[in-house]
């Protein structure tokens, strides 16, 4: 199935309450920066109402354009390629490259040069901030047959707590800045890495009760999926 | 854990609190049919309901910050509607009341809303049900009952998968195939009304 087709299935099934909290936030960006996903939602509210009511008057009135208008927002712009990666994918890809290789050289490098700093700075506050964020902890995680419990993602960072099915243990993955340093329960983890850059220090972390070897897996696992995306 | 139809809008209250106005879009695009058509039941005027129901969503989403996120949007958004088609109906009542003191005063007020609801456009809304109409009608059979079991039973992927007795992802990628070609005889349906459009434009 095309990335395209792949997308819109899932839009059905949002539509439905049949996505994870986690896929819902991440569809819900891909709707509302891409026209043709924005129409297939349309459409499926279209077809809901047409088949629950047998007297649908109004089913082809719009006023969103005229809220745009009232309201002056401006419509996303039409992507021009839906069945390849998205520029905004590309520049998530970029960041969480540089933040993977970030915490690999700083741990290496104790003192990082100022421009690269810079420029992680800059990729890893694109990246924080965003739902696509929780994909590379979510990959650091994958094949490990675990279970995301719950996460929380906004301007400070983001944090996954994930449960592994077998064992029910628990553990957490997340990306901060050091002054939010409390929110991840520092003292039972076992892998930090720290990233030093212009605006603050920030951290990785992978905690909770399972083991380091588990821990440094998952780990090894990020660095793997930003190794794939070279 | 699936996140529920209410669960969805707030998710998407929440995301148009923070500033996403795209989230806020896709409540218009999700109700604005429904709120239209509640907003016609007091005025009886196709342009003054979609007028009333534009100024509910801009209403909505200058108080969102207010709204409260252990409620339900559609009711909050429905009884915005309601007060303001409400409001809409005393301001012209008001309006005539003065309009006939100037004329006399003892000239009735009472008002007999004028429907405005043409024969094209209730042709137009008409078609556009019969074209989903028709095409859910010639899904196979085996997407047409998902679709139906979801649509109109309101049942879960999983009920369904055990009623129709397969795996819950086949009745999602149903489900999903029964949309996407409705979605195209809908995209075919607005293409050839364009080109009729412009055809007599011409």
């Amino acid at each position: 199935m095309s990335d395209n087709k792949n997308m819109k299935e899932k839009i059905s099934a949002l539509a439905d309450g049949e996505l994870s909290d986690f896929e819902t936030r991440r569809i819900l960006t891909e709707i509302s920066s891409n026209p043709q996903y924005r129409d297939f939602w349309r459409s499926i509210q279209q077809t809901k109402l047409s088949l629950e009511e047998s007297d649908a008057e109004f089913l082809d009135s719009d006023i969103s354009e005229q809220l745009y208008s009232k309201l002056g927002k401006r419509r996303p712009i039409k992507r021009k390629q839906l069945n390849k990666p998205s520029l905004s994918k590309f520049q998530f890809y970029a960041a969480s490259l540089v933040g993977c290789f970030g915490v690999i050289i700083y741990s290496l490098i104790p003192q990082s040069t100022e421009t690269f700093s810079d420029f992680a700075s800059q990729k890893i506050n694109q990246a924080i901030d965003s739902p696509q964020a929780m994909e590379v902890l979510n990959n650091s995680v994958s094949g490990m047959n675990v279970i995301l419990q719950d996460f929380e993602s906004n301007n400070l960072g983001t944090l996954a707590n994930y449960k592994v099915t077998n064992s029910g243990e628990t553990f957490k993955v997340s990306l901060y800045p050091i002054q939010e340093i409390n929110k991840i329960g520092i003292n039972e983890a076992a892998k930090i890495s720290y990233i030093k850059s212009k605006t603050g220090v920030y951290v990785v972390s992978v905690s909770g009760n399972i083991s380091t070897d588990k821990k440094n897996q998952i780990l090894q696992k990020a660095n793997f999926f930003a190794e794939k995306l070279k | 854990m699936k996140v529920s139809n209410k669960e969805l809008d707030l998710v998407l209250v929440k995301r148009a609190k923070s500033g996403d106005y795209q989230a806020f879009d896709l409540l218009v695009l999700k109700y604005q049919s429904r709120l239209i058509s509640t907003a016609f039941k007091f005025v009886k005027d196709v342009q003054i309901a979609e007028d009333i129901v534009q100024d509910s969503f801009i209403k909505a989403f200058n108080a969102l910050e207010s709204f409260r996120e252990d409620s339900s949007f559609y009711t909050w958004i429905y009884r915005i509607t309601v007060n303001t088609s409400k409001n809409f109906l005393v301001s012209k009542k008001r309006k005539s009341e003065l309009l006939n003191s100037d004329l006399s005063e003892e000239a009735s007020y009472e008002i007999e809303p004028v429907e405005t609801y043409s024969p094209e456009d209730l042709l137009q809304a008409t078609q556009l049900q019969k074209v989903i109409t028709e095409t859910f009608d010639q899904l196979g059979e085996d997407t047409r009952t998902a679709l139906t079991l979801r649509e109109l039973d309101g049942l879960s992927y999983e009920q369904i998968a055990d009623v129709v007795n397969c795996p819950v992802g086949t009745v999602r990628s149903r489900i999903f195939r029964g949309r996407e070609v409705i979605d195209e005889a809908i995209s075919q349906y607005k293409q050839d009304n364009k080109t009729k459009y412009l055809e007599v434009k011409k």
